[in-house]
């Protein structure tokens, strides 16, 4: 009979394999990165472009630029749009950021071909056609009214308000009124000035082929890289610490609280060790978040923490769905889990499972092409080397007790936080 | 091309093993074949309940995630009407820690009150955030019990109600676990950088000494062919109205289930599909509308679910809906828009093989149905019907007594 009470032994991840992307330098000068592998003939293509949603006062420009590119050109209907990506079993993906957009392609190697040219055709020369824009525009209102009625959403739109201010570009929530502000001609001027001249950059992952490359090259080389992009005042001033927002909702059940504050950018020293310490706070399911307000109490289905950083600042969070009646025992909780961290060094035993957890998730960041590329991602949009990872992993390793106190003590101050409950009244 | 090797120890736990050496991981998947649709009618929600205790703790194990997040794992499970599946993620090298875990669990739980307490609570919050503090979150809650009259398919996979969970006893806990939680009533799949004797040795020494159980039969009722239409009109405070009909389809083992699938797509895969181009596009009625199977083992629902355009009313949706369902039981698809369906499935399936949770998940699951080479032949099944196989079932299944609708009209007033 096997021991049944003893884990059998186990390695912990020492080191990875870090597949990093191949840059090509192509004829026109295009930036292509590449993730090679045999045998996987779906390729994902990825066009990233900065046309995000802080260069324009009115959010909803830059979201219905992007999410109308695929609505009509001068010489394809969106009918037509459709029916030539869809007919060869590709996916287009539309998505918008706070800087990027994002236009993701999935398509069989052998009709890749196919379908190109229609990505081209609505990066240079979308139209957004009148009748195109009144639907879209009546579904995205739809979606907005639904998102009024959940909690969620209030409490994360009143959270960047507070954080950042609501007209800075980071703190800046869709409104009603935007709706009314927005028509063919403001889409047409945003995607002129930032999708139609500007070079995308390009990521592809999966089984190319030079043929591939070359023809990527040939689409999309030629567009010139002229429009400066817009000057954005980025500075703002957070005086809200301490302070708690109520916003009521009529016979909602539940709440969602946010806490948190501006921080540090990913280029801070601190971000890594602070990332560590969030991890213990509330970063996976044994977080000391999880397993006191889930796992003990009850409050909640789930509670997590983090950092999360847009390129002029970083943020931490601390978000949760609590039953009506417990939401104030739930925010004492994480106060009182703040705390902790501040005080009391983390036991090796906790520290460990951290350091061995965390260190296999390097194995998955890097585990094929598809997750590599998502990696390098992030990495090229903050302007970091691969070497992040490796400093990460290296800081993981060796990081002691008394590091992560310091770092809770100078961050995890519930004084510094602001802190937002949508759902139950004050 | 999905390769993978099978073994059946002999208490009945089969054993898939698909061996792919460039990744770091190992998944290790397994499907209990216990869903909603095993539960007490008094007792909705309690699969999923208990899908939640087996992290509580095991007999041997006082935390199942401790451990599992020192070999560098994760994990997760989900439950439906049909099955509940668990599977751990986690370096090659520590393959042994999760085979150790899942076995001691399914030897015994630690049945601890303080569990079943937490639990209750944890999954009474779940309930709150994704049914009732949702907007239209309760629609399965009210399109189930309209379509389905007997079959425990009439309730949701959360429950019909958050009381039955508050209900739950430690024993009816202990008796579900021992009806149903049994080496031969599980598929165990290991996907990833392994190989087939080692796991075939993990088994025997993890899970060979795990006495076979019996298995609680299922005895329900099938759902009684309808013969009337059924309808049912809410108010809510939502912004929009939304409109669902949903019709009864064929089970997944069904001959007829792939051209249900196809048909499905013809009308509503991507935003080339005719629902879309059409009650969207063209006509302005809908600003969203699609249509889908909900993918059950029995006998299962085909279904319409779409947001009114404003300014348009129920009276007018449907008729433009029913218009296009009229189309399609009169006319077979195109051979462009059969083509393009089909396409579609080619690049779902080589997109699937990308990761080794699907194809872990995929290879449990075609095993529960019947057996897991049938996985390789799947696509074949789509790719060789043909128009009028579509048009066929559409016929079969349109039939407006075999109907149920959901009128889910916003308050006026509130917002």
């Amino acid at each position: 009979m096997p021991d049944r009470r003893t884990q059998p032994p186990f390695q912990v991840v020492s080191e990875f394999n870090m597949l990093k992307a191949d840059k090509r330098n192509t004829t026109n000068g295009l930036e292509i990165y590449t993730f090679y592998v045999e045998n996987q003939d779906i390729l994902k293509i990825e066009f990233i472009i900065e046309a995000g949603s802080v260069f324009d006062k009115n959010p909803l420009t830059a979201d219905m630029t992007n999410a109308m590119l695929n609505e009509g050109t001068h010489t394809r209907s969106s009918a037509q749009i459709a029916d030539e990506i869809e007919y060869f079993g590709a996916y287009l993906s539309l998505n918008l950021g706070k800087h990027f957009a994002y236009i993701t392609l999935f398509s069989l190697k052998k009709y890749l071909h196919k379908a190109l040219p229609v990505i081209e055709d609505i990066l240079r020369n979308a139209n957004f056609p009148e009748k195109e824009f009144e639907i879209v525009k009546m579904s995205q209102f739809q979606d907005f009214m639904v998102s009024r009625q959940r909690t969620r959403d209030l409490a994360g739109d009143a959270f960047n308000e507070h954080l950042f201010g609501t007209e800075h570009p980071y703190g800046r929530s869709v409104r009603e009124s935007d709706f009314d502000e927005i028509n063919t001609n403001t889409l047409q001027a945003y995607h002129h000035r930032f999708y139609k001249s500007s070079k995308p950059r390009v990521i592809i992952s999966g089984a190319f082929t030079e043929e591939h490359i070359n023809l990527i090259d040939s689409h999309f080389g030629d567009l010139i890289h002229s429009s400066h992009l817009p000057e954005i005042n980025f500075d703002f001033s957070f005086n809200e610490q301490g302070k708690t927002v109520y916003l009521p909702k009529k016979d909602s059940v539940q709440s969602t609280i946010i806490m948190g504050y501006p921080t540090i950018l990913k280029s801070h020293p601190d971000f890594i060790p602070l990332n560590i310490a969030s991890m213990i706070l509330g970063g996976y399911f044994g977080s000391r978040l999880m397993k006191n307000i889930r796992e003990d109490k009850g409050y909640t289905y789930g509670i997590y923490s983090g950092l999360s950083a847009y390129r002029h600042a970083g943020m931490f969070e601390i978000e949760a769905e609590t039953g009506i009646d417990v939401t104030e025992k739930a925010v004492k909780e994480i106060h009182k889990e703040l705390r902790k961290m501040q005080n009391d060094l983390v036991q090796t035993e906790e520290l460990e499972r951290v350091r061995n957890y965390m260190s296999a998730s390097f194995l998955r960041r890097f585990d094929g092409v598809l997750a590599a590329s998502d990696a390098f991602r992030a990495l090229l949009l903050s302007n970091l080397e691969y070497s992040y990872y490796e400093n990460y992993f290296k800081i993981l390793k060796n990081i002691s007790a008394e590091e992560i106190r310091e770092i809770s003590q100078r961050y995890f101050s519930p004084e510094l936080m602001v802190t937002v409950i949508a759902g139950k009244s004050e | 091309m999905l390769q993978f090797d099978k073994f059946v120890l002999d208490n009945g736990l089969k054993v898939l093993v698909h061996s792919d050496t460039t990744t770091p991981m190992v998944t290790v998947n397994l499907l209990y074949d216990v869903g909603a649709r095993d539960e007490h009618p008094e007792r909705t929600g309690f699969a999923h309940l208990f899908e939640h205790l087996m992290f509580g703790g095991s007999i041997n194990i006082p935390e199942f995630d401790t451990p599992l997040q020192n070999a560098g794992g994760t994990n997760n499970a989900f439950t439906n009407n049909d099955f509940t599946n668990y599977y751990i993620s986690l370096p090659k090298e520590n393959l042994e820690t999760a085979f150790w875990l899942e076995s001691d669990r399914m030897l015994s739980l630690a049945f601890t009150e303080k569990s079943l307490e937490v639990q209750r609570q944890v999954v009474i919050e779940e309930f709150k955030q994704r049914y009732l503090n949702q907007p239209y979150g309760d629609l399965w809650l009210l399109l189930r019990p309209l379509a389905y009259t007997v079959h425990p398919y009439s309730w949701a996979t959360i429950g019909k109600d958050i009381s039955h969970i508050e209900q739950a006893t430690m024993q009816e806990v202990k008796d579900f676990f021992y009806a149903h939680y049994a080496p031969n009533n599980c598929i165990m799949v290991v996907a990833g950088n392994t190989d087939f004797d080692t796991v075939k040795t993990l088994a025997q020494k993890w899970f060979g000494s795990i006495e076979s159980r019996k298995i609680k039969p299922r005895i329900y009722s099938k759902e009684p062919l309808q013969t009337q239409s059924r309808s049912l009109h809410v108010k809510r405070d939502v912004p929009t109205n939304a409109y669902h009909r949903a019709y009864h389809a064929c089970s997944r083992t069904d001959i007829d289930f792939h051209a249900t699938d196809l048909l499905s797509d013809i009308l509503s895969l991507g935003e080339s599909a005719r629902l879309h181009q059409r009650l969207v596009k063209d006509q302005e009625i809908f600003t969203d509308i699609d249509a889908y199977i909900t993918g059950s083992i029995e006998e299962n629902l085909f279904v319409f679910s779409g947001k009114l355009a404003d300014d348009v009313d129920f009276e007018t949706a449907e008729a433009a809906l029913l218009s296009e369902i009229d189309t399609i039981c009169k006319t077979p698809p195109t051979d462009d828009e059969v083509q393009k369906v089909k396409n579609i499935w080619e690049s779902k399936f080589v997109f699937n093989e990308t990761n080794a949770l699907n194809k872990a998940m995929s290879l449990a699951y075609f095993e529960l149905i019947g057996d897991a080479k049938d996985y390789n032949t799947e696509l074949s099944k789509y790719q060789n019907l043909k128009p009028i196989d579509i048009q066929n079932i559409a016929k079969k299944i349109f039939r407006p007594e075999n109907s149920s609708t959901l009128y889910y009209e916003a308050n006026q007033n509130e917002l």
